[in-house]
């Protein structure tokens, strides 16, 4: 566990969320934005190549299956195009970004209805080669991992829209309370309600899981 | 601190995303308080069991093939200019400039008009009006001022217009009762009273002159009469 808090914490040192280590990566992204608002599209290749892996698994955690996830992801490129004149090079352009993904996964939720069953990550990647298995890893293990993610993903889907945008950028993310906040466009207090509920929930249905297996 | 508050509080604390205060005032609860202490253990590994789930890991084939796509659809979206871009592009400087004045232009004589008309229709111009007006001038008792429009426009306030509303409703109902309590027929005493108007909205009686003005307002009509031998100048509203 300690190793994937570290992942994340690295995760977003690269979008310059974290202002100790991640300096030189935020000054890097914020010539790169600048060159990008000026026009040029290599700049903005290069964004993309930055940012995409954290936009794809944002989304991929907000609505839960790949091809959502996939045409969020898109659509939230193409919006960072649209707008990226009307973004001030002093902000932070993490915040911005996450701001135009939550701002589209929720369109996405919206659009598609009541919420779809979840496709597992396992299903996800068998049918598709959007995800890769690392060589060389235990079958069986990946078979553990894979429903452990399944049970957690069947978790975040008894949260509501608002819930899993918080717990997912709080808790899996790893962006504080007040980015979190400046992110939904809601205060730091509706943020903080919204992140204990969805853990209390989260925490409910771990124990009625544990109790079935126990039972079984 | 008691349990139930900190029951509420524990999914916060596990977290640490609670003020430092509270948090510590929660610690010292915990330390004594081995129920609270478990649920606080059992949030604990109910986050770590959240966190398992490792980020989705994306292959570089994958991901380049994602980045196409953005680009394919940027490049769809920016090659597909707006209707105005596009007419913009097979016109000048100058025709834009021609073009925007005219619009300019037509919006303004638009709104010009539009004003206009809401000035003729929302106004409360008292009109003179050359119908037959039906109802006899007030019983005596019963105040009836003539109306001025500029007054009028400057306190027609809804509240105003309702009190008003109400005052000519009660008008009418007292002019309808003194007439029937006089035991007069209205019609024959308009008929008496009133030969036709001319063009101006004036009539002429031999003893009186009499001038009708009907407001925009359906139940409200000013009724003046003066005496003839006067000058117009001269004319007051009858009192009787």
């Amino acid at each position: 566990m300690p190793s994937e808090v570290a992942d994340i914490a690295l995760m977003t040192d690269t979008l310059g969320l974290r202002n100790s280590s991640s300096k030189p990566a935020a000054l890097s992204s914020s010539s790169l934005v600048e060159r990008a608002m000026a026009g040029d599209p290599a700049a903005f290749e290069e964004l993309i190549d930055c940012h995409q892996r954290k936009v794809l698994s944002t989304a991929w955690r907000m609505l839960g299956n790949r091809e959502d996830a996939h045409d969020a992801a898109q659509e939230v490129f193409l919006r960072v195009h649209k707008y990226l004149g009307g973004f001030r090079s002093h902000e932070d352009f993490a915040a911005w970004l996450y701001r135009i993904i939550v701002n589209v996964c929720r369109d996405h939720a919206r659009k598609r209805g009541p919420r779809h069953q979840f496709a597992s990550f396992e299903s996800e990647r068998e049918d598709g080669t959007f995800e890769t298995l690392a060589s060389g890893e235990d079958v069986e293990a990946n078979a553990i991992k894979a429903q452990q993610r399944a049970l957690i993903e069947q978790a975040l889907d008894t949260l509501t829209t608002k819930e899993r945008a918080a717990i997912v950028l709080r808790d899996l993310e790893g962006l504080s309370t007040e980015e979190v906040a400046r992110a939904l466009g809601s205060s730091q207090t509706t943020v903080r309600t919204q992140i204990s509920s969805a853990r209390a929930k989260i925490k409910q249905y771990r124990d009625r899981v544990l109790k079935r297996t126990r039972r079984g | 601190m008691k349990c139930r508050r900190v029951e509420k509080l524990i999914p916060l604390y596990v977290e640490r995303d609670l003020e430092s205060g509270i948090a510590d005032r929660i610690s010292s609860h915990l330390d004594w308080c081995g129920r609270c202490n478990w649920l606080a253990d059992e949030y604990r590994e109910s986050q770590s069991w959240l966190r398992s789930s490792a980020a989705p890991e994306f292959d570089a084939a994958a991901l380049n093939a994602f980045k196409a796509g953005v680009l394919s659809r940027i490049a769809e979206t920016s090659a597909k200019p707006s209707l105005i871009a596009n007419l913009l592009q097979h016109l000048n400087r100058r025709q834009v400039l021609a073009l925007s004045t005219a619009v300019l232009v037509v919006l303004g004589m638009v709104v010009l008009y539009v004003y206009q008309m809401r000035a003729k229709l929302g106004g409360p111009t008292p009109q003179i009006v050359e119908s037959s007006p039906g109802i006899e001038s007030g019983p005596a008792g019963i105040d009836e001022k003539p109306i001025q429009a500029n007054s009028d426009k400057r306190r027609d306030s809804p509240k105003r217009r309702v009190y008003r509303g109400i005052r000519n409703s009660r008008t009418a109902l007292a002019r309808r009762r003194a007439a029937q309590t006089d035991g007069r027929d209205r019609a024959t005493v308009a008929r008496a009273s009133l030969p036709t108007l001319n063009s101006n909205g004036f009539s002429a009686t031999p003893a009186m002159l009499r001038i009708e003005i009907q407001t925009s307002d359906p139940n409200i009509r000013i009724i003046w009469f003066a005496p003839k031998e006067t000058d117009s100048h001269q004319i007051k509203p009858a009192t009787d």
